[in-house]
């Protein structure tokens, strides 16, 4: 079977319930808007490739149920992901407050060099704006991660969003591959990079 | 005189001798002289007897003749003496008369003078006597001449001022008299030929002004015929009314035909003591017919009547033809069908009053005619335009114009019933509009529905809910609250809509006296037609939908179960509404069970698709190394993926909350087909992968790479993702994949001999040193000679098959 894609990311979204995770996905992968609501079931997830620096990438990104029923389904898919964007709606401060606790779970669940990036989502209903962006960019620095304001509904940073992430693992993982392979390897070297870049692909593998 | 007297004697003294000779000779000559002397005879013949008869005659008569001229003046001498003094005496008497005669006469002249003078004065008064008397008698011969033209004069002024005063029906009349009467009594008379030359002059003025008249009528009755129609359409709906009111009261069932006054014609109706008389308003009432009758008068009396007719009846058709072109803009607005429709009622009510007040203007037959080509456009117009329409009230508007148009125009007598086949049409129409319509209202219920089960709270809210919608579930009844109904809230919505389309629908069929039969048949026919048409579309649409997931596909089954069961109720509804007994023979049934369930195996297969979109989104990422040497003992992380993914979608499926034991056998069934499908896709998947052609060699290690993950696979079959599989159904799904990797139970021979080939080529060329190991070796023999076998074995089978 022909290979199509050079590396496969493996990203996950999290966030309150209605945060917009589902609309992020949608815009992203179908370049689309839904406005009716459908709260997210379980798990679900699209498929994109993406380029970056020439390679083809696959970004498979999970999408996560934010009811707290779900909680169990969900929570398995943390270590398996290289990136997690944490959404909140930045007309819901309860969502903004909450992304610590989501930040908690990942520190709980997820591999420890997992990218991550913080998300405000619907940015395009400014008038029922509850969190400014500062106190967005305020907690993003605080953790040390990344932050956008994006918006599903009008595609405001939504490709950028996943850019970046998709950009931040791959440097990552450039820099892992260089520690472990001090350059000088030659072809033989290109065979063990594929098989480490494996490795971290099936960390997750046995539930 | 003296003298004279004195010659006068001297003839009268004769000689004797003489005597005698003379006697002879006087004898002789006596006659000749009597003969000379008389005058009268001619001398010829004596003269010549004087020479002739003897010699010495002539002498003798000559002596003779002296003798007698002697004697003749003696004579005279005598004479003249004898008178001479009685003629001085006569002079000198005549002298003293002279001057006697002249003082007479100067007396005479004086007198003459006198008289004359005297007379003078009589002179001239005589003459202006007769002056006078001539002037008298011209005047008598003027005043009769004059009374002979009075008359004629008199009429004629009487003819202008009828002109002036537009009578012009009087003044033909006039017109008629004075050349049939006046005129010809007088007709020397220069003036009098003046006026009659006048005359068709002035006849021809009378035609074009009335026929100007008559156009400013045509004109004012095109502006004026709304207005007529207008008011002859509220007479309809008012009798209508009021005879469907007096018919409530007595319950007699008297259906009067409608009313329509028109003066002349005479209907005043008695219904029940009441009169309608208050409620007429007659044509006439809002346009002058006059100019018609008078046009149609002239034209009678002209003798150019039939002139006036094709005239009168061209005109109507070509306004006829204005009437029916409606404007283009009039589908958007009542008011535009209204006002159509009020033109072409004022028109035919116009064109009744004429064939009615007028004897022959129009006919029966043309106005029939005119009808007829009336109702072929406006049916045609309303056939166009009405299909512009998707606003189902306007339709509705518009059918309850059609029958007061219709109602209107029969109780003129005109046929209608081409009217109300259109109005079936237009029904058709109607519930099109209304599909359109609900078309609408059902895909905004479901686009904003949250396909979730519709959380209750209370005893009100779930009163609420099972109000708008038949849900009768005693298990879920039992549950305390907060509980949760299995429908979502499109549900009631949906239910509730139907309803209203069928409220929607029945609108039509008022005031159209069909039978409750009928309309039971066009109630369910249409609610039909929203069923298995609109409904359905949404439905088909909505399961197409990429953002339908799996879970809203669950929903959207348990959904239309709930649909379905409520389409019994339904058919109540309608029976309620017709009081027709559903046991009727003829009844339509409602068959919505099958959009539901139709819908639910659509929804189904949409299910099963969609997993397997997600599996072979799961198969792209797969990445194995074909010649790895060795397993790393763990199964291939897409594949783990994979997995866990069905496992969490099944866990999300079959925990779905749905108490009510039908529904949850029902998607418990959904989930093991699903559940089936997905695992003989995955396996199909798999298998696709290692029997690909342009995969020409497998290594060991990759065939143990491939036996973990199937290991997977079969460990998820077994590990019932989904309750209610026997036994070992669902790893059945993988034991044509397990076969070419382990045991042979089932093994294809073409798959293994496909495989093997591959396996074998691996040997070879990776391998060549271990050719000479004999554990090797013989493995390669072994495989060869097993291939071998396959061989004839397919080529058997293929023989035999």
């Amino acid at each position: 079977m022909a290979k199509t894609y050079d590396y496969l990311f493996k990203l996950l979204l999290i966030g309150d319930s209605g945060v917009g995770k589902t609309c992020l996905l949608f815009r992203f992968s179908e370049d689309a808007f839904n406005t009716t609501f459908i709260s997210t079931i379980g798990i679900d997830f699209k498929i994109r490739t993406i380029e970056l620096d020439g390679k083809k990438i696959k970004l498979q990104i999970w999408d996560t149920a934010g009811q707290e029923r779900f909680r169990t389904i969900t929570t398995a898919y943390y270590r398996g992901a290289m990136g997690i964007m944490l959404v909140y709606d930045i007309t819901n401060e309860k969502s903004f407050d909450n992304i610590k606790n989501w930040i908690r779970n990942i520190e709980e669940h997820a591999s420890s060099d997992v990218e991550r990036m913080i998300l405000g989502n619907k940015c395009d209903m400014n008038d029922k704006r509850q969190v400014s962006r500062e106190r967005g960019e305020k907690l993003a620095i605080d953790y040390g991660i990344k932050f956008l304001e994006t918006s599903a509904k009008s595609s405001i940073n939504v490709e950028e969003s996943f850019f970046t992430l998709g950009r931040d693992i791959m440097t990552r993982l450039n820099r892992k591959m260089n520690d472990n392979n001090p350059p000088g390897g030659g072809g033989q070297v290109k065979i063990t990079e594929s098989r480490s870049k494996k490795n971290n692909f099936f960390r997750c593998t046995l539930l | 005189m003296e003298k004279e007297r004195v010659n006068a004697t001297l003839p009268d003294r004769p000689t004797q001798r003489e005597k005698d000779i003379k006697e002879e000779d006087d004898k002789a000559y006596g006659n000749v002289f009597t003969e000379l002397e008389s005058v009268d005879l001619p001398l010829g013949t004596t003269l010549r007897s004087v020479y002739d008869d003897q010699p010495n005659a002539h002498k003798r008569f000559m002596e003779k003749l002296d003798v007698r001229i002697r004697n003749h003046d003696r004579e005279i001498e005598k004479m003249c003496n004898f008178h001479h003094q009685g003629f001085v005496d006569a002079i000198t008497e005549l002298l003293k008369v002279r001057a006697d005669a002249e003082k007479l006469m100067g007396q005479v002249t004086d007198s003459n003078r006198r008289l004359q003078e005297a007379g003078k004065e009589v002179t001239a008064r005589t003459e202006e006597i007769v002056c006078c008397r001539v002037q008298q008698r011209n005047m008598a011969t003027t005043v009769e001449r004059l009374q002979l033209c009075l008359p004629v004069l008199e009429m004629y002024s009487k003819l202008k001022e009828q002109l002036d005063s537009k009578r012009y029906y009087a003044a033909l009349k006039t017109m008629e008299q004075l050349e049939k009467v006046y005129i010809p009594r007088v007709s020397q008379y220069r003036f009098c030929q003046i006026m009659a030359d006048n005359l068709p002059r002035l006849r021809d003025q009378i035609k074009e002004i009335s026929m100007s008249d008559l156009k400013d009528f045509l004109e004012s009755i095109r502006k004026h015929s709304d207005k007529v129609g207008e008011a002859a359409m509220k007479q309809a709906q008012q009798h209508r009314t009021f005879n469907s009111a007096v018919a409530k009261q007595a319950s007699t069932g008297h259906y009067t035909k409608p009313l329509y006054a028109l003066n002349g014609r005479g209907h005043t109706h008695t219904l029940n003591g009441l009169t309608l008389d208050d409620m007429v308003l007659t044509a006439q009432d809002l346009v002058d017919f006059s100019p018609v009758y008078r046009c149609l008068h002239i034209y009678t009396i002209l003798g150019d009547r039939e002139t006036f007719e094709n005239y009168y009846r061209k005109q109507r058709k070509k306004q006829a033809r204005l009437v029916l072109q409606p404007q283009a803009n009039m589908h958007e607005t009542v008011e535009g069908y209204r006002r159509y429709f009020n033109q072409i009622v004022g028109f035919f009510v116009v064109e009744d009053h004429i064939l009615h007040a007028t004897q022959g203007l129009v006919t029966r037959a043309f106005t029939e005619e005119l009808w007829n080509m009336a109702l072929s456009k406006i049916i045609a117009v309303l056939r166009t335009h009405s299909s512009y329409c998707d606003d189902p009230d306007l339709v509705l508007e518009l059918k309850n114009l059609i029958v007061v148009l219709a109602d209107t125009l029969q109780g003129y007598g005109f046929p209608v019933n081409r009217l109300f086949d259109l109005l079936f049409e237009i029904r058709d129409q109607y519930n099109e509009t209304l599909l359109k319509k609900w078309a609408l209202v059902l895909r905004e219920i479901f686009e904003l529905d949250n396909y979730s089960p519709i959380p209750v709270e209370t005893e009100e809210e779930y009163k609420l809910v099972v109000s708008r919608f038949p849900f009768h579930d005693a298990e879920i009844e039992k549950q305390d609250f907060p509980k949760k109904l299995p429908m979502s809230q499109s549900v009631p919505q949906i239910y509730t809509q139907v309803k209203e389309f069928i409220y929607a629908s029945l609108k039509f069929s008022e005031s159209l006296h069909r039978s409750s039969t009928e309309i039971d048949d066009m109630l369910r026919k249409s609610t039909n037609l929203l069923l298995t048409r609109t409904l359905s579309g949404c439905l088909q649409n909505l399961i197409k939908k990429p953002h339908i997931g799996l879970t809203e596909l669950v929903q959207i089954i348990i959904n239309t179960t709930h649909l379905e069961q409520a389409c019994r109720y339904l058919e109540e509804f309608i029976t309620n509404i017709t009081n027709v007994s559903p046991e009727t023979v003829h009844t339509t049934r409602l068959y919505g069970l099958s959009t539901f369930k139709d819908a639910r195996h659509a929804a189904e297969g949409e299910i099963y698709t969609k997993l397997n979109q997600k599996i072979d989104e799961f198969i792209q990422l797969a990445d194995y190394e074909w010649c790895m040497a060795e397993s790393d003992g763990r199964a291939s992380g897409y594949l783990m993926d994979l997995i866990n993914f069905l496992r969490s979608t099944f866990q999300v499926f079959t925990h779905l909350p749905s108490n009510n034991n039908d529904h949850a056998s029902m998607s418990g069934k959904v989930a093991q087909t699903a559940c089936m499908s997905a695992c003989k896709h995955l396996s199909t998947s798999l298998l696709e992968m290692l029997m690909d052609t342009e995969l020409k060699q497998i290594s060991m290690g990759a065939v143990q790479q491939f036996n973990l993950d199937v290991i997977q696979c079969e460990l998820f079959a077994s590990s019932e993702p989904v309750p209610g599989f026997q036994g070992d159904t669902l790893q059945l799904a993988f034991i044509d994949l397990r076969q070419p990797t382990s045991r042979y139970l089932r093994v294809n021979p073409a798959t293994a001999l496909a495989l093997l080939e591959k396996m074998k080529d691996t040997s070879k060329k990776n391998n060549i040193f271990s050719q000479f190991r004999k554990n090797d070796r013989d493995k390669q023999k072994l495989i060869e000679t097993v291939v071998k076998q396959l061989r004839s074995l397919v080529n058997g089978m293929s023989l035999h098959s």
